[in-house]
């Protein structure tokens, strides 16, 4: 892939829907649209990642080539019906995360759903394809626990 | 003898071919035309050319399709070479014509190549008419030759003023008068030519006649459709040329919001329409913070990246609820039509910020900005477009003031403030020019001999109308409008001045404002200012607040760096009312912290009392020296010699005074002598 030309880059961040979507079935319709949207976009931008979702709280990390990724994280920051957002980590990385996963749903596992393929994985660590592994699943579960 | 004007016998099919080119033909000359004398002086000479190029071909069509349309029962030719120089005289005559009256500036010049181009089209005639070979005897009548180049010349002369001059009606007045000017020379022209003895051998032969005529209507076909399409092309571009610099007028080049100017209009559109409607609108103005080191840190293009994603984020947010503009630098500008909005004014106000403040991933970095917001709501604070400008801006300078991050909404104390702040400044900078600022000095006690070891610099400001200001006052003020600076590099210059002239164990204390450590030239100002008073680098201290350290800018780090190496001691003033992290002490060069006055104003608060021993033991223990500041008593100052403050600064020992004023014991004069 020519991806490999340009540096790769992870970020990772957390962000709330704004007041009153929390719990009603507003949140949930929106978190079903920003799963799908960021599917779709993600797929044609060449870029993976994961999100996890609590209580209104979201975290998220996203990784691919650095315009690519910035143009993405630039369009989030757009997106107004998230508030509070945080920037937990920016930077270079040298394999990706969840290189076959457009963006993998890691809070309910009914769904998450590998891009063209079936249902699997109940576990975070599962979804994972490197060796940082461990380290994003310990900042995704102290990121839950800090956003509940 | 048979004698015959041509006039009696026209074919008069070729006769109406000739007049719809000549008219059509005309129309696009005289367009052409229009556009020469419009054109700058570069483009005359091309749009003169096309011009010269469809009149002439208009000339001498016309005139060669009647002459076939005339016939004669005796055979006719055309010599060719006169034919072709008929027709590179008509070009020729009328280019040149049209490109002379093109200088409309001048009308002895107008009229002068309108008469040129009538003598062009009457000297294509004749010569038209000396190519005319016939077998039969000529006589030409001199009076109407004469009359009919008057007649080209004064038509062609009013053709080129019509050009010049009309407003209206231009191109139909100037089409018919150019019309007219080909016409009348040409049937003028040909009353005054008669044949006599015509020879009946072998007429000419009809259907060749009738094939050239219509090879040279289909070359003067494509002549007027080129002329045509220049028209519609030219008036394509000009339009899309027009329109971009429109554009670019109203825009700002580089987010693609409109500019100042264009929010202006639309502002004053909005209250127009309000007068009507009784609508409200409310204008918010927009200030990034911190752009400025930004801009300095990473470069211009990451902050130009970061102000067209500040405008596509507002925009965003805006969702078409209002007009965002960039009105330059780092400022913005929302105006909100009240029946758009939805929400309440500060929840939206409050939106944006938290949007915009978002950080921003540029090229690899991850920049943070935060952003002010002024309100203002119109009718009831602002009846025009400036006036309500003018209240944004008042009101985003108490936002501004008030910290990041934070809007304010427009009232008019805010005014009176801003006007107190005005006269404020007006007169600082009044008193800078008239050197007004002046040092004081407060000796500094050494704890374990009770002698003086220096004194802290102190800017004391007396203002003929104010009366004395307090710095608390006056330095905010300098410090946002960066007059710091210069009174900074003052103050430094006199207290190095008037300490060299101390003895040497005395040190002299100095406050440096953030603002100046933020000057990539500041170490080097402060190394030169030593060298030019003669004073020690290590006699002087420089005073910073924790602020200085919190803001952790690159050129700030460096520079104390820079300071320490070159000998100068840092001391960290007011230490223990702020963060107070230790690991400031550690990762930065501090020789000095002093302990802020409020600590010793209640000697008997045992929470006091143990802080102050701990942060004295640690800066013993760690190489950095502790001074006790707002010694007021005694007993304070008992109590902080025996915490291990070794330096001690307070009305009990000495208050600020003028250089003049510093006891002898301080200026080591001969005890002995003084007391003898």
């Amino acid at each position: 892939m020519s991806e490999e030309q340009s540096a790769m880059y992870r970020v990772l961040y957390r962000s709330r829907l704004r007041d009153g979507r929390n719990h009603s079935e507003g949140g949930d319709a929106i978190l079903r649209e920003i799963l799908l949207t960021s599917k779709r976009n993600n797929a044609a931008a060449n870029l993976t990642g994961a999100l996890l979702y609590l209580n209104g709280t979201f975290v998220k990390a996203l990784e691919g080539p650095g315009n690519a990724l910035e143009q993405r994280f630039e369009a989030i920051c757009r997106d107004h019906r998230q508030t509070d957002l945080e920037l937990i980590d920016f930077d270079t990385t040298s394999e990706r995360a969840f290189s076959s996963w457009a963006m993998a749903d890691v809070n309910r596992h009914s769904r998450c759903e590998r891009t063209g393929d079936h249902p699997i994985g109940p576990r975070l660590d599962a979804l994972l394809d490197c060796e940082d592994a461990a380290v994003l699943v310990a900042r995704f579960r102290q990121q839950l626990g800090a956003g509940s | 003898m048979s004698m015959q004007t041509l006039m009696t016998q026209h074919d008069f099919g070729l006769i109406a071919l000739a007049l719809v080119i000549c008219i059509s033909g005309s129309l696009i000359a005289v367009n052409l035309w229009s556009r020469a004398a419009a054109a700058t002086a570069q483009n005359k000479p091309h749009w003169s050319f096309l011009a010269g190029m469809a009149g002439g071909a208009s000339v001498w069509t016309t005139h060669f399709i009647s002459m076939l349309g005339h016939h004669l029962e005796t055979p006719v030719s055309f010599d060719p070479e006169l034919t072709i120089l008929s027709i590179a005289v008509a070009i020729v005559g009328v280019s040149s014509g049209i490109f002379i009256s093109a200088f409309v500036g001048r009308i002895e010049l107008t009229i002068l190549g309108g008469a040129i181009v009538g003598a062009a089209i009457s000297a294509m005639h004749y010569v038209g008419m000396a190519a005319y070979r016939i077998d039969a005897t000529v006589l030409w009548n001199e009076g109407l030759v004469a009359l009919s180049i008057a007649c080209a010349v004064l038509a062609s002369v009013a053709a080129a003023l019509v050009v010049r001059n009309a407003k209206a009606y231009k191109l139909p007045i100037g089409t018919l008068l150019f019309v007219a000017a080909i016409i009348t020379l040409h049937f003028t022209g040909m009353m005054a030519f008669t044949v006599v003895d015509i020879s009946t051998s072998s007429p000419s032969d009809v259907d060749q006649f009738n094939a050239m005529a219509s090879a040279i209507a289909i070359c003067m076909l494509l002549i007027i459709g080129t002329g045509l399409s220049t028209r519609v092309l030219t008036d394509r571009t000009d339009a899309r040329a027009a329109k971009r610099l429109r554009h670019q007028a109203m825009h700002d080049m580089m987010t693609g919001l409109p500019n100042r100017r264009h929010f202006h209009e639309r502002l004053a559109d909005t209250f127009r329409e309000a007068k009507t409607t009784h609508a409200g609108v409310t204008l918010f103005m927009i200030d990034l913070d911190d752009f400025k080191t930004v801009n300095d840190a990473l470069g211009h293009a990451i902050g130009d990246e970061l102000l067209r994603r500040v405008g596509d984020r507002l925009e965003a947010v805006l969702d078409g609820r209002g007009m965002c503009a960039r009105f330059g630098g780092d400022e913005f500008a929302v105006a909100l039509p009240k029946t758009k909005i939805t929400i309440k004014i500060d929840e939206l106000a409050a939106l944006i910020i938290e949007v915009l403040s978002r950080p921003y991933l540029i090229e690899g970095h991850v920049v943070e900005v935060g952003a002010s917001i002024g309100i203002v709501c119109a009718p009831e604070f602002g009846s025009d477009a400036n006036e309500l400008i003018q209240n944004a801006d008042v009101a985003l300078y108490a936002a501004k003031d008030a910290g990041r991050k934070t809007y304010q909404t427009f009232h008019p104390d805010l005014m009176a403030e801003a006007r107190a702040r005005r006269s404020l400044e007006a007169d600082v900078r009044r008193g800078l020019a008239r050197d007004e600022f002046a040092v004081h000095f407060q000796p500094l006690k050494d704890s374990a001999s009770g002698q003086f070891c220096g004194a802290e610099a102190l800017v004391r400001w007396n203002n003929a109308e104010r009366g004395p200001v307090s710095p608390a006052e006056f330095i905010p003020l300098m410090e946002r409008t960066g007059l710091i600076k210069q009174l900074g590099e003052r103050i430094l210059r006199m207290a190095c001045e008037v300490a060299a002239t101390w003895p040497a164990t005395m040190h002299i204390s100095v406050n440096v404002s953030p603002i100046q450590l933020e000057s990539p030239s500041f170490a080097s100002f402060v190394f030169a200012t030593l060298e030019k008073t003669g004073l020690a680098a290590s006699r002087l201290e420089l005073e910073i607040t924790e602020t200085t350290l919190l803001i952790d800018s690159q050129t700030t780090v460096k520079t104390l760096g820079d300071l320490h190496r070159g000998g100068v001691r840092i001391t960290l003033d007011d230490f223990g009312t702020g963060f107070s992290s230790m690991t400031y002490l550690v990762r930065h060069p501090i020789s000095r912290l002093k302990i802020d006055k409020s600590f010793f104003n209640a000697p008997n608060d045992a929470v006091s009392k143990s802080l102050v021993r701990a942060i004295a033991q640690f800066g013993n223990n760690i190489g950095i020296a502790v001074t006790a500041e707002g010694i007021e008593t005694d007993e304070q100052a008992d109590f902080a010699a025996h915490c291990g403050c070794c330096v001690q600064q307070g009305y009990f020992h000495a208050r600020p005074m003028p250089p003049a004023d510093l006891p002898h014991d301080f200026l080591g004069v001969d005890r002995t002598q003084s007391a003898a």
